[in-house]
């Protein structure tokens, strides 16, 4: 094992090491909380073990810093940067064999644990980012910056949701709705590099969520991997349909930095990256790359021209990103021909009319386009109809 | 006449009580991550017998660390790499079945965890196949 810099101390200088509470053990105590000769808590975190040795890293703590830690909101490496701490080689019983007074700093980087991993497995972020560029930094990040990075969060895990639901959809797996897996609550944020975190759903679905976000991860990497490897291909991403393949990149693009100003790179992390075999550092040019891939496949996309048609977007549909319009008026639309009932998908803006829509149970009037065999509503309006009119159709 | 068991028993070295009363009979897939493949007899031995993990569970130290479902074991692997960069774990996962032959099983410590002790003559390392290698960042 390495030598320690620092000062060694007598060995009994600290008391007895005796874990008082595991915070995290795999097969041994491997983070706990002891206490001092006087009582007063400390936390040891294992930093390597040879025979029967193992070397922990001791600092100073309090019963804060343990319940932000056990509650998700600090990460072990936040707890234990303490300005005094030791280095303790515990034997058997926990017998301290060598003990050192050791600057935090100067402990080896490679057996610290890594920034923002948590406690427990369960605690870790399912996703962050964080900001790089000259224009981050306490006094440099700007509110829009700050508005940026959560709104890529949000944006770019609606979009691996999308897909990622629509598959699972098919076999029947998953209940929960795209915002479950996008809006995710708020884990942390640091200020230094500007970093936010996103935890698990409120309302989790143990099973179901993990196929869920491993799903989205899954299709990070390989959309990530399409980007990065043939760039300006238009081929959609093996396993996706062409439209598939277009969100995909949408999603990419919303995590990627904008073309300007002071953040030029963004760093994503947490469980839904764990899949990643490429740099998790997106960049400027994998924007470029992206809205090249989205523009080539819109490419070959036919459009027809927009029409109006009115009609009841049922609640059934709640919190999906499509709706089908029912109880359809004209019943014979120009440029689309006799229909009972359109499935429309719709775009983020028009998110709160539809929620509206589907609340209410009103008539609507959908702005919309043909675009090969999907429809896609551009706008949403109030109903021109008079109420009798539709009441009179509902009863027919 | 001798009456000799041909009981399955375990070895003279497991610690008293061990294993536990609730262990149940070893059945079905176990998961469990090793540093090489193909299996090495050394890496199926319990800390009891290597004299590491001083501090770990008595019982636990006779047995080995398994888990039920592939997707616990790659969890907790990330989050021990995370943590505890410093020492060695995985990165390969192997499987294999378990019959009541092979000794017997319980739930113990972090949750998907459990600690299998096999009986006596038991071969911990054979037929444990490779499953996966889990990327490391």
């Amino acid at each position: 094992m390495w030598v320690p810099t620092g000062k060694q101390i007598e060995k009994d200088a600290l008391g007895d090491l005796t874990p008082v509470e595991v915070l995290f053990e795999f097969e041994e105590p491997l983070t706990f909380v002891c206490n001092d000769l006087d009582g007063q808590p400390l936390l040891a975190h294992s930093l390597c073990a040879e025979g029967v040795l193992s070397r922990y890293l001791i600092s100073v703590t309090d019963q804060k810093v343990v319940q932000e830690l056990k509650a998700g909101r600090l990460d072990v490496l936040g707890a234990l940067r303490q300005p005094r701490c030791w280095i303790a080689d515990l034997g058997a019983d926990w017998e301290v064999v060598g003990l050192w007074l050791v600057p935090f700093d100067r402990v080896p980087k490679d057996y610290l644990p890594r920034s923002g991993a948590m406690i427990t497995p369960d605690l870790d972020p399912i996703f962050w980012l964080r900001l790089i560029g000259p224009g981050v930094g306490p006094g440099n990040t700007t509110a829009a910056d700050i508005r940026m990075a959560a709104q890529a969060a949000e944006s770019g895990l609606r979009g691996l949701a999308r897909i990622a639901l629509d598959e699972k959809k098919q076999v029947g797996q998953v209940r929960h709705t795209i915002r479950d897996y996008s809006d995710l609550p708020y884990q942390y944020a640091r200020a230094a590099s500007f970093e936010i975190a996103f935890g698990p759903p409120q309302d989790r679905l143990p099973g179901v969520d993990d196929v869920v976000f491993d799903e989205m991860g899954r299709l990070l990497k390989i959309g990530l991997e399409a980007l990065r490897t043939n760039g300006e291909d238009s081929v959609p991403v093996e396993g996706l349909n062409e439209d598939q393949t277009t969100q995909l990149f949408e999603a990419i693009k919303a995590l990627t930095p904008p073309m300007r100003g002071g953040v030029d790179r963004i760093e994503v992390g947490g469980g839904l990256t764990d899949q990643l075999t490429t740099s998790r550092i997106l960049t400027r040019d994998d924007r470029l790359r992206s809205v090249d891939r989205i523009k080539a496949s819109k490419r070959i996309t036919v459009k027809d021209a927009p029409f109006r048609v009115t009609g009841v977007a049922e609640g059934a549909d709640k919190g999906l990103d499509f709706f089908v319009l029912r109880k359809l008026v004209p019943l014979n639309i120009p440029g689309v021909g006799p229909a009972n009932e359109i499935k429309f998908y719709f775009d983020d803006h028009l998110f709160d009319k539809v929620s509206d829509a589907w609340i209410s149970e009103e008539r609507i009037t959908v702005v919309g386009e043909r675009i090969g065999n999907d429809f896609k509503a551009l706008d949403i309006q109030e109903s021109t109809l008079a109420p009798a009119a539709s009441e009179g159709t509902e009863s027919e | 006449m001798s009456t000799q068991s041909n009981a399955p028993r375990f070895p003279k070295w497991f610690v008293p009580g061990c294993p536990p009363s609730d262990a149940v009979d070893a059945s079905g897939t176990i998961f469990r991550f090793v540093a090489s493949v193909p299996s090495v007899p050394a890496e199926y031995l319990s800390y009891h017998e290597t004299g590491e993990r001083p501090n770990a569970p008595a019982c636990q130290r006779c047995g080995l660390s398994v888990f039920r479902k592939v997707e616990d074991v790659r969890r907790l692997l990330r989050h021990l790499w995370k943590n505890y960069p410093g020492k060695s774990y995985g990165p390969h996962i192997v499987k294999r079945e378990l019959s009541p032959d092979d000794g017997r099983i319980k739930a113990t410590g972090s949750p998907g965890h459990q600690t299998w002790w096999a009986y006596e003559g038991v071969e911990r390392h054979a037929s444990f196949e490779f499953v996966e290698t889990v990327q490391k960042h």
